[in-house]
């Protein structure tokens, strides 16, 4: 039957119809009340339930979709997170690649970590002889970003990459 | 150890309530990267003259009507806002198509403007909705106020981007007249995007089902001289209903038909998109590089940056997805306003032929779903390599071990390669949230890996026709109908849309059809009357093959009422059928055969309201392009008494050009106390 979808609007509007007062979204947090307590500060839910939405598919009838929702700020953008954002949605399709050794979104992994075109074949096959460290253990994509670099470093072409 | 990147610190509290929401780093991560595309500024307007005026006072408190009331000329004031203000009357700057455009104005049938934002906040004016000048003139004063007002976390200055430089370039007391204020979250949206170039993303159909047929359209928007691989980073534009959780099906449908849900345009990295059109959902996407220059595609981004904090109400048919974008990408044609050709109903694919037509298509480019590289991938395997895939699949990855050391390097990859693509899929559809790999999948990798083989990607073909070059979305034609014992006919009919298997299949799936509110009118020529021959409010059908990996289920419906000739009462059929298909390979004719159930209410039979079930059996071929031919053998019976019915039909659809087709179609039928009748058929239709 019809899928029902859990939109990061369920955490904008939710305490109130949207009908009445619809919210700012531009960058506009929604709900206080909704808001997350800790150092990261609020809003991480509202992402988090943003990937619910993304990753549900819609069928039937309407497209819909999810949105990007943030607070009040106080950090700036650094590309680790373009990079992190990266790895954890398309942790599969990366996973596959390494161990084929080479695809798209592992030569746009290259690129994030600043690995020049003449190293990518090296990138590639250091990756997928290290599939084991980078996949099989738990971990997330930062875990996975980190473990890339260790291998890296055991690379006489890379290991310049993983120096700061 | 060193690292390339900066690791920060980052702890949350794990969030108890509703158990939906993981947090998690990736979480964490899109939220930074939105707080730095989107910060919260205190913003320090550089100079604001004596805060005494009340216009000025007015305008900070938002209370821009009144600014525009006390600061107006006629007052006697010269102040800055009432020299803006006649600048702008004197220019008759509110009776634009640019600044129409900017807030989406239609003409209302009361003859006045109305807008088609619903977002309050949208509006500077009280009467914002539907007065234009009163709009532009609250606009002007707002543009005085370093504050936000509520629930707008920016100064109307910073938020209203398109607007004011429009406004800008119009008035040239503009820069003098009014104090710059810094925006630095817009600055670094734009920076951030670093935009050149739009590109119009079309993902089409689900397979086996024909309802999303329509498609999805949304905007991607590319950087200068980009690699290739990188557009999976950029940003893209996406307007979609919004709908809260715990809507029942029934609320939903109703909903999203009538207007019941917000519509929102919304910022997301296309891979992620991709991941939902292409993995997830398993369609195919086509992107069509739009011919916008690179001060448009500013425009259009400044307006969207406006549009953010807004909402539209969603209705499927006429604003929906691919309207909405198309009143973006207008506020770049003011002149030719490209929404105003969709005022009954918006088809997303008619969309990208409008855009066709007023050139601003470059070309065009395929990206497969991952369900056809998957079949793709099986075509270059042996037989018996593909089975030894399905058996990992069923029974381990152990259990081929043996089979598997036979293989060379390079086979072995070839069979590991198609068993992670399965199990992906598997994975896939049974839970689409499901992120990483499974326990599975990274087994298999694993081993891949240690082979140290590098896999080479088949090269896909695209389909020969892209979707803007199928059958136009909706038909006309004329049929002549010869039957034996009653008079002939000759029946027009009318189809909105979409699409049927007699219809030319270029660009189109043909495994699937969709027909909305088709109707015939036909004419008996003996009485010389005519008649409400058919009328169908919806027919959807699916024909998907079942292999030994993909299984569907085949299905049908459709509501419609028909009279078979001018004495017959008409007859409303609710019709479901599910099923089994099976073909060969891609050039083959599909066989299929159906489970029947119908809902009847037949006035001109003894038994009114019949249930009927029964079955359906036949076969869809397309030996040469434009060539389609089917036989189908029906049977029906009634439950619960003696009514049957049974017949066979033959087609034939002849794909004359683009957008011309010929049809002919022959038709035998029995019921109870009559004997077989028979009807013979041609027809031409054109399409639009």
């Amino acid at each position: 039957m019809k899928k029902l979808i859990a939109l990061s609007a369920t955490l904008l509007i939710s305490a109130a119809p949207f009908a009445a007062q619809a919210q700012e979204t531009g960058g506009g947090c929604g709900l206080g009340a909704m808001v997350l307590e800790g150092k990261s500060g609020k809003g991480a839910q509202i992402a988090a339930a943003l990937l619910n939405t993304l990753i549900i598919p819609n069928t039937f009838f309407m497209t819909t979709g999810g949105g990007l929702m943030g607070c009040d700020p106080t950090q700036t953008v650094k590309n680790e997170e373009v990079t992190e954002i990266f790895v954890a949605s398309n942790m599969d399709q990366l996973s596959t690649e390494v161990a084929q050794g080479g695809g798209e979104y592992l030569t746009v992994l290259a690129d994030l970590m600043g690995i020049a075109d003449e190293d990518k074949a090296a990138f590639h096959v250091v990756a997928q002889q290290n599939y084991d460290a980078l996949f099989l253990t738990d971990g997330d994509a930062k875990r996975v970003i980190e473990s890339i670099e260790t291998a890296m470093l055991n690379d006489s072409s890379l290991s310049k990459y993983a120096v700061n | 150890m060193h690292s390339l990147i900066v690791r920060r610190q980052l702890r949350i509290r794990q969030c108890s309530s509703s158990g939906i929401l993981p947090t998690n780093r990736l979480a964490i991560a899109l939220l930074a990267l939105h707080l730095a595309l989107f910060p919260t500024v205190t913003m320090a307007a550089d100079t604001i003259s004596s805060p005494g005026n009340d216009w000025q006072k007015a305008s900070q408190a938002g209370r821009y009507d009144d600014a525009v009331a006390i600061a107006t000329p006629q007052n006697g004031s010269d102040t800055p806002l009432a020299q803006l203000l006649l600048a702008a009357t004197d220019l008759n700057l509110a009776d634009t198509a640019q600044w129409r455009s900017f807030l989406h104005y239609k003409p209302a049938s009361s003859g006045q403007w109305l807008s088609q934002v619903d977002s309050k906040q949208f509006f500077l004016s009280e009467n914002g909705k539907t007065d234009p000048e009163s709009e532009l003139a609250a606009t002007l004063a707002a543009f005085y106020a370093t504050d936000a007002k509520p629930p707008l976390r920016l100064s109307a200055y910073c938020r209203f981007v398109a607007r004011r430089y429009w406004l800008a370039e119009q008035l040239p007391e503009f820069d003098q007249l009014v104090p710059t204020q810094s925006c630095p979250e817009f600055d670094r949206y734009a920076e951030y995007l670093d935009a050149e170039v739009m590109t119009l993303i079309f993902p089409t159909a689900h397979p086996n089902s024909p309802s999303s047929a329509f498609g999805h359209t949304l905007i991607r928007i590319d950087k200068k001289d980009q690699r290739p691989e990188s557009r999976l980073l950029n940003m893209s534009i996406n307007f979609a209903a919004e709908i809260p959780p715990g809507v029942s099906g029934s609320a939903y449908a109703i909903g999203g038909l009538a207007g019941g849900f917000p519509g929102r345009f919304r910022l997301l990295p296309y891979h992620m998109k991709l991941r939902e059109y292409g993995q997830i959902e398993n369609r195919d996407t086509w992107e069509y590089p739009l011919n916008l220059d690179k001060s448009r595609v500013d425009l259009v981004l400044r307006h969207a940056y406006e549009m953010l904090i807004s909402h539209f109400d969603y209705y499927f048919f006429t604003e929906n997805c691919s309207y909405h974008l198309l009143s973006l990408l207008e506020v770049a044609f003011p002149e030719t306003p490209l929404t105003e050709h969709f005022n009954l109903w918006t088809i997303p694919v008619d969309t990208i032929r409008l855009l066709g037509e007023e050139n601003l298509i470059a070309n065009v480019q395929f990206v497969p779903s991952s369900i056809r590289s998957l079949r793709t991938h099986r075509a270059q395997l042996e037989d018996s390599e593909g089975k030894l895939a399905l058996a990992a699949l069923k029974d381990g990855l152990e259990s081929i071990d043996d089979s598997l050391s036979t293989l060379s390097p390079e086979r072995q990859a070839g069979v590991l390669d198609l068993l992670s693509d399965y199990e992906r899929y598997k994975r896939l559809k049974t839970d689409p949230s499901a992120l990483g790999t499974s326990g599975r999948e990274r087994a298999i990798l694993s081993r891949r890996s240690k082979l140290g083989v590098k896999t080479v990607l088949p090269v896909i073909a695209p389909p020969a026709t892209s979707p803007d070059r199928g059958h136009g979305t909706s038909r006309v034609g004329l049929q002549y109908h010869k039957l034996d014992e009653l008079p002939d006919t000759i029946e027009f009919q009318f189809r909105p849309a979409y699409h049927d298997f007699r219809d030319p299949s270029a660009a189109f799936d043909d495994k699937a059809a969709i027909e909305m509110g088709l109707i015939g009118i036909a004419q008996d020529l003996e009485a010389d009357r005519a008649f409400l021959r058919r009328f169908t409010l919806l027919s959807i059908e699916s024909i998907e093959p079942r292999g030994d990996f993909f299984q569907p289920i085949s299905w049908h419906t459709n509501l419609k009422w028909e009279r078979p000739h001018i004495d017959a009462r008409h007859e409303f059929t609710f019709n479901t059928g599910a099923g089994f298909a099976f073909q060969t390979s891609d050039d083959a004719p599909a066989v299929f055969v159906f489970g029947e159930s119908d809902l009847v209410d037949a006035p001109g039979l003894e038994d009114r309201r019949q249930w009927r079930v029964g079955a359906s059996a036949g076969v869809q071929w397309e030996p040469l392009n434009g060539l389609r031919m089917g036989l189908e053998l029906d049977y029906r019976h009634q439950v619960g008494n003696n009514y049957y019915e049974a017949g066979a039909e033959g087609w034939l659809g002849i794909a004359l050009a683009e957008n011309w087709s010929f049809n002919v179609d022959m038709e035998y039928s029995k019921l109870p106390n009559v004997s077989t009748t028979s009807r013979l058929s041609a027809g031409i239709r054109t399409y639009f």
